[in-house]
């Protein structure tokens, strides 16, 4: 790990041996059962989350959510894109699934992008560092607290906060 | 729910400056504007697979 590095060598780096958003997309468009579980362990808090704050009940979205993996796998193969902006384009599809669900012929809002890109970009990394990142920013822990909950000295919970950091700085590179 | 956001400082040592800890400042502070998750409903925790393959609608050929 050399978080210090320059980005595109961070991010050949980092994304070694994982599947990108897009692979995945393309795996699901040719009918890849495993990738569209992978895509939805990655997406499903952020499609839901998404669908809670926008709907405010949780049938609803719940409900939304579902359609919403449902209509990616329906339709990934004929209009899912191919240029790297499967996070747009899954947002886009949530979107619709829950506008569907509120009764809006349309819903064009942004608000929640940068959350649901957050969301997914956390739940899209290797364990180790989402735990910490998790414990960190989603349970208040400071450094020594999440090292005595994952039993690891604190220089290692350092180390992987910083991995997932860097991490996320390549894939949420586009949100200021 | 978190009472306060969390502190830069007391996730990484303070001694790394620059450029890297820019970056984890940024994203630092992505992370507290998108703020916690909601906690997902067990009948979430798997994918649809029913009728899957059904659903599929496929690219025209060109």
């Amino acid at each position: 790990m050399a978080p210090g590095a320059d980005e595109p060598e961070l991010q050949r780096d980092l994304d070694a041996g994982e599947d990108s958003d897009a692979e995945l997309l393309r795996r699901v468009a040719a009918g890849d059962l495993d990738a569209f579980e992978c895509l939805h362990r990655r997406y499903v808090g952020s499609v839901y989350g998404l669908a809670l704050g926008r709907l405010g009940d949780r049938g609803g979205a719940e409900h939304a959510t579902r359609r919403t993996f449902e209509e990616v796998w329906r339709v990934a193969a004929a209009t899912a894109p191919d240029d790297g902006a499967a996070a747009r384009w899954l947002f886009s599809v949530a979107a619709s699934a829950i506008g569907e669900q509120a009764g809006e012929s349309r819903s064009d809002a942004e608000d929640g992008w940068l959350t649901f890109r957050v969301h997914a970009a956390v739940a899209g990394l290797p364990e180790a560092e989402r735990a910490a990142l998790e414990l960190a920013y989603w349970g208040g822990r400071s450094r020594g607290e999440i090292a005595d909950a994952l039993g690891l000295p604190p220089a290692t919970v350092e180390t992987r906060l910083r991995s997932g950091m860097a991490r996320l700085t390549v894939r949420l590179g586009e949100l200021r | 729910m978190i009472d306060r956001p969390p502190d830069l400082d007391a996730l990484i040592d303070p001694r790394v400056q620059g450029r890297e800890r820019d970056r984890y400042a940024r994203v630092h502070d992505l992370l507290v504007r998108a703020g916690l998750p909601p906690e997902l409903p067990e009948a979430l925790a798997r994918p649809p697979t029913f009728g899957l393959r059904r659903l599929r609608i496929v690219r025209p050929p060109q």
